[in-house]
């Protein structure tokens, strides 16, 4: 059993969280500008759109940031410390979520990520990333 | 806010509360003591107050009408009231907003107030990506969202490890000389100290991060007509001011360390026709170490990389070349919740007004203050904001 927050889909998060289930990372794309985002808004970012359609990443991307965190969330101390990052995703956007299947001192800003699935809970599914060679 | 430049509106005084990490108060006590305090010190009538401008309090987060409360608990019948939700930049934007409230007309001596008990009670829910999108993947607030920013700067330049040091005892040194500031951080505290603080979210420290505290702030501001009217002879004026909000929401700058202060940093210089070496005495808003290091490159004083070899070579203690944050900052005085920037905001006012004692800076005229708010997501903080004081 786990303390962490479950995941809760909201009229506007629903699509992603369902989804998420089936392990499909979807982003929000704005055809008329050719742009992706996450996490899902009301509204494009980039034209008033608000009829955007739901697009399947790649889960490929890089890593922009990384962490090492020493003070766990609610429901993650069992795991501390465990690493956070902030991934930007082919797509274009970033995503922030923990890192598994590498130790922080391997990890460079810049490397190449995949998205890899956690666990389910509440209505969604943990993503996380991994080193884009490195074993799930 | 070009108005500025004619110094129409003034600064006529001021008052703090000594900052106390889990006092057990309530922000409306700690208003009642502050605003007190300053109607004291400043010598006048409660009735002359017409205008109201107060920060939100972490401690009170519940409460949808928390201007109108504090105007009920302090007796004040405001003609322009309102509370401020751009988080550590709403100290600032209140002494702006509260210039343009008054060069409206609809008010001319405003009360700007930031009191939190957020230590003693805290009251947050921020709803939205932070608890559907972070906490469940196990984010723990600023300390994780600034650790990802430290490693991306070093990343990029290195990280700047000397320069967070020196920045870390410099500010200390005030905090041993600032009796507001928290009892438990006024230790003397070395360079070796700051290197040798735990990591809290690698590769941030613990003694890079501000501790939460109780407290609060008022400031007077008024027209310059007014205050020497009402026989003012000491004002500071606020000569410049820029604000921006959710800064790159299209990613159009794909580098996270790019901050708002890269757009309202020169922006603010420039309005108050000012160069960074006209700045006697700066007061940026640090909820971390790394910010001010940030800051000092996109407001203008370095180049983007530049702040470990710029910092090397000044001196930023009271008495030095570059004083900054001379009454500890946030870092060693304590963040008393949305307040927080009122203790930059307050010590630029104690140093213009020659009211700093013991780490009193050598006749300084003019201080930069900055404010910084929210945390957006996968990017830096949200809100930056920056204000030229001048004393006149």
């Amino acid at each position: 059993m786990t303390d962490k927050p479950p995941f809760t889909a909201t009229e506007l998060t629903r699509p992603f969280w369902d989804a998420t289930l089936e392990r499909r990372f979807l982003l929000q794309y704005d055809p008329a500008a050719d742009r992706y985002q996450f996490y899902p808004r009301p509204i494009s970012l980039f034209t008033p759109r608000t009829d955007l359609e739901w697009r399947e990443a790649s889960g490929a991307g890089t890593l922009v940031a990384v962490s090492l965190c020493h003070t766990p969330g609610p429901g993650f101390g069992p795991e501390t410390p465990y690493i956070l990052s902030i991934v930007r995703l082919r797509e274009g956007p970033r995503v922030f979520a923990r890192v598994t299947g590498a130790a922080y001192e391997d990890l460079r800003v810049g490397q190449e990520m995949r998205l890899v699935w956690g666990e389910e809970r509440g209505e969604g599914r943990e993503y996380l990333f991994a080193p884009a060679g490195a074993n799930p | 806010m070009r108005f500025l430049r004619n110094r129409p509106v003034a600064i006529v005084g001021y008052a703090d509360t000594k900052l106390v990490r889990n006092s057990g108060r309530t922000a409306a006590g700690i208003a009642g003591e502050v605003v007190a305090s300053l109607l004291d010190t400043a010598g006048i009538e409660r009735d002359e107050i017409d205008g109201f401008a107060t920060t939100l309090a972490m401690s009170e987060a519940g409460n949808p009408f928390w201007s109108n409360l504090l105007a009920e608990h302090l007796g004040l019948c405001p003609r322009w009231c309102q509370s401020t939700d751009i988080g550590g930049s709403s100290n600032l934007g209140n002494i702006a907003r509260a210039a343009m409230a008054i060069e409206a007309g609809l008010c001319t001596t405003v009360l700007c107030l930031g009191a939190d008990a957020v230590s003693s009670h805290d009251a947050t829910d921020q709803t939205g990506h932070r608890t559907e999108f972070c906490q469940p993947v196990g984010y723990i607030g600023p300390l994780v969202a600034f650790g990802l920013l430290s490693s991306a700067y070093a990343a990029r330049y290195g990280m700047p490890d000397e320069a967070l040091a020196k920045l870390a005892v410099a500010q200390r040194e005030g905090a041993l000389l600032n009796e507001v500031a928290c009892d438990i951080l006024r230790k003397p505290l070395t360079e070796a100290d700051y290197l040798s603080s735990r990591m809290v979210s690698h590769p941030l420290r613990l003694l890079d991060c501000v501790m939460r505290c109780d407290g609060g702030y008022a400031v007077l501001v008024t027209t310059t007509a007014r205050a020497r009217a009402l026989g003012f002879d000491r004002v500071v004026h606020p000569i410049s001011y820029r604000e921006i909000v959710n800064f790159d929401p299209k990613d159009a700058v794909d580098d996270i360390t790019v901050s708002g202060f890269s757009v309202v940093g020169p922006e603010a210089l420039r309005d108050a026709e000012l160069r960074p070496d006209d700045i006697d005495v700066l007061q940026p808003y640090d909820d971390f170490l790394i910010a001010v290091l940030l800051q000092l490159e996109q407001c203008g004083f370095c180049g983007p990389g530049q702040a470990q070899s710029f910092v090397k070579e000044r001196d930023l203690r009271f008495s030095g070349d570059l004083p900054i944050n001379t009454g500890g900052g946030q870092v060693s005085a304590g963040q008393p919740g949305l307040a927080g920037g009122g203790v930059n905001l307050v010590e630029a006012l104690k140093q213009l007004f020659g009211d700093a004692r013991a780490r009193q800076v050598r006749d300084p005229r003019r201080a930069l203050v900055t404010g910084i708010g929210v945390l957006p997501y996968g990017r830096n903080w949200g809100s930056s904001n920056a204000m030229v004081l001048e004393r006149a």
